[in-house]
């Protein structure tokens, strides 16, 4: 059964018992107190033809006594002229008692209509019985009528009411309705889906919470979506820049294995590659494995003055970049922020390392840093070759690399910037990219500085 | 499925109203019940048979009843009823020789003088003024005479022997009706006698008159006399164990004769007759 079955049935049902019920103790209190009424005048009259009598034999009788003709005419007389023509009268005379023990007055309804009254009086020295006899059946048939005509109204009001029960029962549930076929839908897949409602009842409320609800799962799904994608991307990237070395290391190790005559300057040569390419699956595991740890691992928080840090790490790398051919400059302001020295650290050489790599000999590498805003901004700004403007929002992600051949060149296998990003949220901070092709980049990480007294913020 | 529910609910709302609509008739079959309601019975045979003893009491006791409800107060004015034996001795001294007494009696008994108060009907509708209780020891008991008299001092009421004043308490009264075959003789021959005694006076006559106006209008009948009439008449005899009272009614008249039981003799009658004449 539907929900507006349900609502419409019950509805109906009830109110047309109401109906009727209500209508039916109408027409039958109507009709008792229209039968008390005529009982209370037959009851009236008898009393009054009474009253009549005793008045009308204190008149007539001439000793004390009437003889029983002269009594029984004055009784049929008072009693017509106390009646009207729908009541009939008789009287007897009683010379045994009949009752022996029956009632003597009553009044009743007879089956064919006619209320019947007894009345038994002691008048003039005799007993007198007194029958008054009333035809009731034009009212019977009057109630009859009537009930007749509640029939007829009955139905119709009941029609009437139950049309306007179905529109309504309709009308509540169809939301209802809209709510089952959108939840059909949304379990099919179509988080998109939302419910068109209009007002503020209950069902409106709910149908705005249904789609808060879609709108949070559409939302939940699109994001574990991207994290699987991510994820999916993030496994092939790393099996691919795991597999590149070790076919290099397997290829020149069967060389080594199955080349009979091979020079030494060959073997060195080979051996070489071989530990090169191992050395570079090392630095990548590293990476890796500091890339994923870093998120899960309980940092050890000490307040680190980050231009005594970059001037070591810049004065550590100067060998590096001299043989590059690239000129480190520094602007150092002291801003002492909460961090993990090591890993900041890392972060500072990966950035100076990326802008070496970008930089051809001749040019400069220019490393600031500065205080703004409660925050400490730190910039690496090289001049070199630049990132394309649409590939700046991914050099990020790991395994993102702008120019893959230059890369694994130098050693590369563009995991530095999303180890960078992943070392600056660890510390609360941003890492944003600024570049131009063939102009340079600048790199900028922004942690919030310290303050005494806030330790516990890691 | 759609179609398939409307139209199911639809047979059931038709159902609904057709159940609803044959449920009224029910209903009022149910509630509405005409016979139980008009119904009311009572008893008031306790009532009337109280009337009809009191009422019999009423006939056989005049002279008490009258006293007890007040129509008779006691009034000095035993005088009166020597005054009449003088007045009307064509009428008194006959009543007094059928009551068995004599004139001489009267100065030697206890009369008692009572007079019909006002504003009742005996006095205002039957004319009756005074009533005389007559009380004369003898060597056998005492002998009570009550006459009861209109404005004109007539006798419309006399009962004598003994015993006759008081109705005895718990006796009940007993209410026949008589065929006239059952009449006696005797009961004509007293008749009779009350007919030579008061045939002279008015209240007589008139109730001769008023009640030969009751007989059969395509009879002969001769002048009216009480012994006549008794031929005519409806009997009701109301009895208890010492008294009876022999009613004749002639339409709206009537008159009583009164028989001692213990005696076996009539001992009174009662021709009190209304204005209406």
């Amino acid at each position: 059964m539907r929900l507006w079955q349900k609502i419409f049935l019950p509805s109906a049902a009830l109110t047309m018992a109401g109906i009727f019920v209500i209508a039916m103790s109408l027409v039958v209190r109507s009709h008792t107190l229209q039968l008390m009424a005529q009982k209370e005048a037959v009851m009236s009259d008898s009393s009054k033809i009474m009253t009549e009598l005793e008045r009308t034999l204190e008149e007539r009788k001439r000793g004390y006594f009437l003889s029983s003709a002269i009594m029984e005419e004055l009784l049929v007389s008072s009693c017509r002229e106390m009646t009207d023509e729908t009541t009939e009268v008789s009287v007897r005379l009683l010379r045994e008692n009949p009752y022996e023990g029956k009632d003597d007055n009553f009044i009743c309804l007879k089956e064919n209509g006619i209320i019947y009254l007894q009345t038994t009086a002691f008048l003039s020295g005799e007993l007198w019985q007194i029958n008054i006899e009333k035809n009731m059946q034009p009212l019977l048939e009057r109630f009859q009528e009537e009930v007749r005509t509640v029939q007829a109204y009955g139905v119709v009001v009941s029609m009437a009411i139950s049309v306007f029960l179905l529109i309504l029962s309709v009308g509540i549930t169809r939301p209802v309705k809209k709510m089952e076929e959108a939840t059909k839908r949304i379990s099919a897949g179509d988080y998109s889906y939302r419910i068109a409602y209009k007002g503020s009842d209950e069902l409106s409320e709910l149908s705005q919470r249904m789609n808060e609800m879609a709108a949070h799962i559409e939302t939940d799904t699109d994001y574990i979506e991207k994290v699987s994608e991510n994820r999916r991307k993030f496994i092939a990237d790393m099996t691919h820049e795991l597999k590149t070395p070790l076919t290099s290391i397997l290829g020149f190790a069967d060389v080594l294995r199955i080349k009979p005559d091979i020079s030494d300057e060959e073997r060195r040569d080979y051996a070489d590659i071989i530990f090169t390419e191992a050395e570079r699956l090392k630095l990548l595991s590293s990476r890796l494995m500091e890339l994923i740890t870093i998120s899960e691992t309980k940092l050890q928080m000490v307040p680190v003055d980050i231009a005594r840090l970059l001037a070591r790490e810049a004065e550590m790398y100067r060998p590096v970049s001299g043989k590059a051919g690239v000129l480190l400059t520094l602007d150092l302001e002291p801003a002492v922020i909460l961090a993990e020295e090591t890993l900041l650290a890392t972060l500072f050489v990966n950035l100076i390392d990326n802008a070496r790599k970008a930089s051809a000999p001749g040019k400069t590498i220019h490393i600031s840093s500065r205080r703004e805003d409660a925050r400490a901004l730190i910039q690496v700004a090289d001049q070199g070759i630049g990132i394309p403007e649409e590939q700046i929002a991914y050099v990020t992600e790991a395994f993102y690399m702008v120019d893959k051949a230059r890369t694994r060149k130098a050693g590369g296998a563009g995991i530095g910037l999303a180890l960078c990003k992943a070392i600056a949220a660890a510390h609360h901070g941003e890492l944003t990219i600024e570049s131009k092709v063939n102009a340079g980049t600048t790199v900028t990480v922004s942690i919030p500085l310290y303050e005494s007294g806030s330790e516990d913020q890691g | 499925m759609k179609g398939k529910g409307i139209i199911i609910t639809a047979i059931v709302c038709a159902l609904l109203i057709t159940a609803g609509t044959f449920g009224i008739s029910l209903l009022y079959q149910t509630i509405f019940q005409p016979e139980s309601l008009m119904e009311e019975r009572s008893d008031s045979e306790t009532g009337w048979r109280e009337a009809k003893q009191a009422y019999g009491r009423e006939v056989l006791y005049p002279f008490s009843c009258a006293l007890e409800s007040g129509v008779i107060a006691e009034t000095d004015g035993a005088y009166l009823l020597l005054d009449s034996c003088h007045t009307r001795p064509s009428v008194y001294l006959p009543l007094l020789e059928l009551a068995g007494l004599e004139f001489s009696d009267l100065e030697t008994a206890n009369v008692a003088t009572y007079q019909y108060q006002s504003d009742t009907v005996e006095a205002d509708r039957y004319g009756m003024q005074y009533l005389f209780h007559v009380r004369l020891p003898q060597s056998d008991g005492e002998r009570s005479l009550i006459i009861a008299v209109d404005r004109e001092f007539i006798p419309v009421l006399t009962l004598y022997g003994t015993e006759k004043v008081l109705y005895p308490e718990g006796d009940s009264v007993d209410v026949h009706t008589l065929e006239q075959g059952t009449l006696s003789e005797a009961l004509f021959e007293y008749a009779g006698k009350i007919d030579d005694i008061l045939v002279l006076q008015a209240a007589y006559n008139s109730l001769m008159i008023a009640a030969l106006e009751c007989l059969p209008a395509e009879e002969e009948h001769p002048t009216g006399s009480l012994r006549g009439y008794c031929a005519h008449g409806e009997w009701q005899m109301y009895s208890d164990s010492s008294m009876a009272a022999y009613v004749c009614i002639l339409e709206d008249c009537n008159f009583v004769l009164y028989y001692d039981v213990s005696d076996g003799t009539f001992c009174g009658y009662s021709i009190a007759f209304n204005d209406l004449r």
